[in-house]
């Protein structure tokens, strides 16, 4: 371990590995100290190593905030498009390319608030690719608003008196538009995240995982420090995959139990599976 | 030949846009001229009536927008009430003898016929619009025979063919004995 | 009513078509193999008829949750390598000007065909408009540019929007095909030559290995450009950035990237400007029409002649670039201009920065129709040089 500020990770054959697809030179990366990104990074990159999918095949698409660098750190085919439009880029491109597997990975801000309405329709039209909605509870980027994943109570930049609106509960909200896959982990079950995505990439249709990621900025505006934060994911979570999902609403700042698990497992065709008989029956058999 | 402006104006279900896309296709796919169609339709999106404007021209035309027809057929009383009025001094109106009270209009030349028991006849109502190609093209000699014929094979499918060729040939007819009124 | 094709690309020779649905012929004929899009009249025949052709030539098309979605999908089928495009008309390609920007900005080779209603706003779903001159090549913030065209036939729908692939794929810019309602929706001869003939532009593709390649090389005006899944490991962002597609707040580096976005098409803008021209060798006065507008206006100035005035008309085939040199030339040697348009002035500020405002006069014309030649005529008869 080196003297200097942070810390150093020796090369194990598992980090050199995952090395291979970061983005090196781009490191270190932009996340605050206590950001829980890095993981998700790291864990992305294992899960991508493990899927048996060639890694050139492999594309991330990414919006704007600050899960939206994700694209950008790491070595594979990578898109850091427009704020709160990563799904439907990726709608376009999975839908011309089925060859390519395509995770979108990307903020609660902007998969949930600005691109609220591409993400339940991309659930009801079943688009077959994976989507990671990291939240973190607030914009963070920009300084810590309130968006639509936000706890009522919290205090955000632009809630100083408290938040008076309700929050999705991401899970029941992707259960009920028909999710073919819904899981919700944090960034500290890293075992499980890892299994989940790569269970998310046999998924032919929609899947999603919600993240769980601390904040360090909703957490400074809402009196918990960044460990104390982490903690509380830790020792306050319930992992039961049957749960009731109507409850699995989230209170960062309170005592309620976060429920994680991988929650539901459709077999819905996906839109281009239906759509490539589709082609199948107007081509009737004819080539070229 | 300059150019000849028709109009066909109908309620939705007459058949008013085959029957000017049969007339433009005739005259582009098979008889080597000229042809545009405009479409217009009445503001209802449904049980309205429906307009083709088609020019036909030996020559590349210019403006495909005219306001006064040379020709009109109108199979509506509504649509014949809305247009028989823009005819150009000199120009002709075909309408649907059974649907359409025509009035007198100085320097116009007025055909009724009965397009739709006659279409009956051949086998079906909905031929009716045929019925008034056979007609017209008969009256005009706008079109060469042949090049009408192909069009209809082209635009009509297998199954209705030979009853619209047949209220084509029923049309025609009627051009040798309807009266000018 | 429109014209059945039976699978496969069209079949060279004469058609009596709609110009949406020539302009879907061409599209497939260029290599389009994905559409994306949301209904608005009066562009419906184009997702209507791209919906059932494209399956039937191997491609895919897909109905978004709106116009936004639409031009995102597209871009995303354009960075895998596929040739894309949506259709629209005013309020939405309003709505598509950021992801416009985004498509410049990372230089994704896009089709938009904008099917012109009146406006603003909401405005005349049904009838005809011009207003979006200005918001094809200025729609979204910063700068960049496009490349936008002009058709006036459904013959032009179908060469144009041949075209219109052609240069987005040759310079990596999005290219708007700026129909109008008449245009789109009026039936007229098509004539669809053989296909050996029709000259198609496919990628450039990176002639290098993935270790050496930069997706925007310093050495190119327009980089070579890799697709996902081809082992590149290529990154895009819409943020500005370096030779390798990673961001930077580097000054001079902003100056590189945004000097190049405008200069793919500045630079070649003489390869790319179209124009035609009727009449205009020994013109007093130049009318200026394009689009349906320049058919009315060929019609006025037909009947200007016959009258014994000398007029032409200049018809431009491309808004962006505007083909100004040969405009300028007309004006060098005497003659006045006279912009004709369905909207309220927006061709013409481009023509009077080229020619001179004291040369230029105007005919706004906004009420959803086209100007009739009768119109046009007397404003060419008030304007004419004496």
């Amino acid at each position: 371990m080196s003297a200097r500020v942070g810390v150093r990770l020796s090369p194990t054959p598992r980090m050199e590995r995952i090395k291979t697809l970061l983005r090196t030179e781009r490191l270190p990366h932009m996340w605050c100290p206590g950001c829980g990104l890095g993981i998700l990074l790291k864990v992305f990159a294992e899960a991508v190593l493990e899927s048996g999918i060639d890694p050139d095949k492999h594309v991330v698409v990414s919006g704007i905030g600050c899960t939206g660098r994700i694209a950008g750190y790491l070595r594979l085919d990578g898109y850091h498009v427009l704020h709160g439009r990563p799904i439907p880029f990726a709608v376009g491109l999975k839908t011309s390319r089925p060859d390519l597997e395509v995770t979108v990975i990307s903020g609660d801000g902007d998969l949930l608030t600005i691109g609220g309405n591409h993400f339940i329709h991309a659930i009801r039209r079943n688009d077959d690719i994976n989507v990671i909605l990291v939240n973190n509870f607030n914009y963070g980027m920009t300084g810590g608003q309130y968006g639509a994943t936000t706890p009522p109570g919290s205090r955000t930049l632009t809630s100083p008196y408290g938040h008076i609106e309700g929050a999705f509960n991401v899970p029941y909200l992707a259960a009920a538009l028909g999710a073919n896959f819904v899981a919700r982990w944090t960034v500290l079950h890293e075992r499980e995240l890892k299994k989940a995505i790569l269970e998310m990439f046999k998924v032919d249709g929609f899947a999603l995982i919600e993240v769980i990621s601390p904040c360090i900025i909703y957490g400074d505006m809402n009196s918990i420090p960044p460990l104390e934060m982490m903690k509380k994911f830790k020792e306050n979570c319930v992992i039961d995959h049957d749960a009731d999902l109507s409850k699995a609403d989230l209170d960062p700042t309170g005592e309620k139990p976060i429920i994680l698990g991988n929650f539901v497992r459709r077999e819905r065709p996906s839109y281009q599976t239906l759509y490539s008989r589709i082609i199948e029956k107007a081509r009737g058999g004819r080539r070229g | 030949m300059g150019e000849v402006k028709l109009r066909f104006i109908g309620a939705g279900g007459h058949g008013i846009l085959t029957l000017g896309a049969l007339v433009g296709t005739a005259a582009t796919v098979y008889a080597g001229k000229e042809a545009v169609m405009t479409i217009s339709y009445s503001p209802a999106q449904r049980g309205g009536w429906s307009r083709a404007d088609v020019i036909v021209s030996d020559e590349p035309i210019d403006y495909p927008i005219f306001k006064s027809p040379d020709v009109l057929v109108a199979t509506t009383q509504e649509t014949y009430d809305l247009e028989s009025g823009n005819v150009r001094t000199g120009g002709i109106i075909v309408y649907e003898s059974s649907l359409v009270k025509p009035k007198t209009i100085e320097g116009v030349r007025q055909y009724g016929i009965p397009a739709i028991t006659t279409a009956m006849k051949a086998g079906s109502r909905l031929a009716a619009n045929i019925v008034i190609l056979g007609f017209l093209n008969k009256l005009l000699g706008l079109l060469p025979e042949e090049a009408v014929v192909q069009a209809i094979k082209s635009r009509i499918k297998k199954k209705y063919l030979e009853v619209n060729l047949k209220a084509y040939e029923e049309g025609k007819r009627l051009a040798g004995v309807e009266v000018n009124v | 009513m429109a014209v059945s094709v039976n699978g496969g690309l069209i079949k060279p020779g004469v058609y009596f078509m709609r110009g949406n649905e020539a302009a879907v012929e061409g599209a497939l004929i260029a290599g389009c193999r994905f559409f994306a899009g949301y209904p608005i009249t009066p562009s419906n025949e184009i997702s209507a008829r791209m919906s059932r052709r494209l399956p039937e030539v191997g491609g895919y098309f897909i109905q978004m949750e709106d116009e936004i979605a639409s031009i995102m999908a597209v871009i995303g089928a354009a960075v895998g390598g596929v040739k894309s495009m949506t259709a629209t008309s005013g309020p939405g390609f309003s709505l598509m000007q950021e992801a416009i920007g985004l498509a410049a900005m990372i230089e994704a080779p896009i089709v938009v065909i904008d099917v012109q209603r009146g406006g603003p706003s909401t405005g005349l779903p049904t009838l005809v408009g011009q207003g979006d001159i200005m918001q094809a090549q200025w729609g979204s913030h910063g700068d960049y540019s496009v490349i936008a065209y002009l058709p006036n036939s459904p013959q032009e729908m179908f060469n144009l929007t041949i075209e219109a692939f052609n240069s987005a794929w040759k310079y990596r810019v999005p290219v708007i095909v700026l129909a109008d309602q008449t245009v789109g929706q009026m039936i007229e001869k098509v004539v669809v030559p053989p296909l050996e003939e029709i000259e198609i532009f496919d990628r450039i593709k990176p002639d290098v290995p993935p270790e050496e390649y930069k997706p925007y090389d310093k050495r190119y005006l327009i980089p070579p450009m890799a697709v996902a899944g081809e082992g590149y490991r290529v990154h895009m962002t819409g943020l500005t950035h370096d030779e390798r597609g990673y961001p930077t707040t580097r000054h001079e580096v902003s100056q590189w990237l945004v000097r190049r976005l405008v200069e793919k098409v500045q630079a070649n803008e003489r390869e790319i400007a179209k124009w035609e021209e009727y009449e205009t060798e020994d013109a007093k006065l130049v009318v200026v029409a394009f689009g349906i507008t320049s058919r009315s206006a060929k019609r006025a100035v037909r009947e200007a002649r016959n009258r014994g005035l000398k007029v032409g008309l200049y018809r431009p085939i491309t808004a962006w670039p505007f083909p100004y040199w040969r405009l300028e030339e007309l004006v060098s040697k005497g003659a006045k201009v006279l912009v004709v348009e369905i909207n309220m002035g927006q061709m013409v500020h481009v023509v009077r920065e080229y020619v001179g405002k004291e040369n230029v006069e105007h005919m706004p014309w906004a009420p959803g129709a086209v100007p009739p030649p009768e119109v046009i005529l007397d404003r060419i008869l008030e304007v004419y040089p004496q």
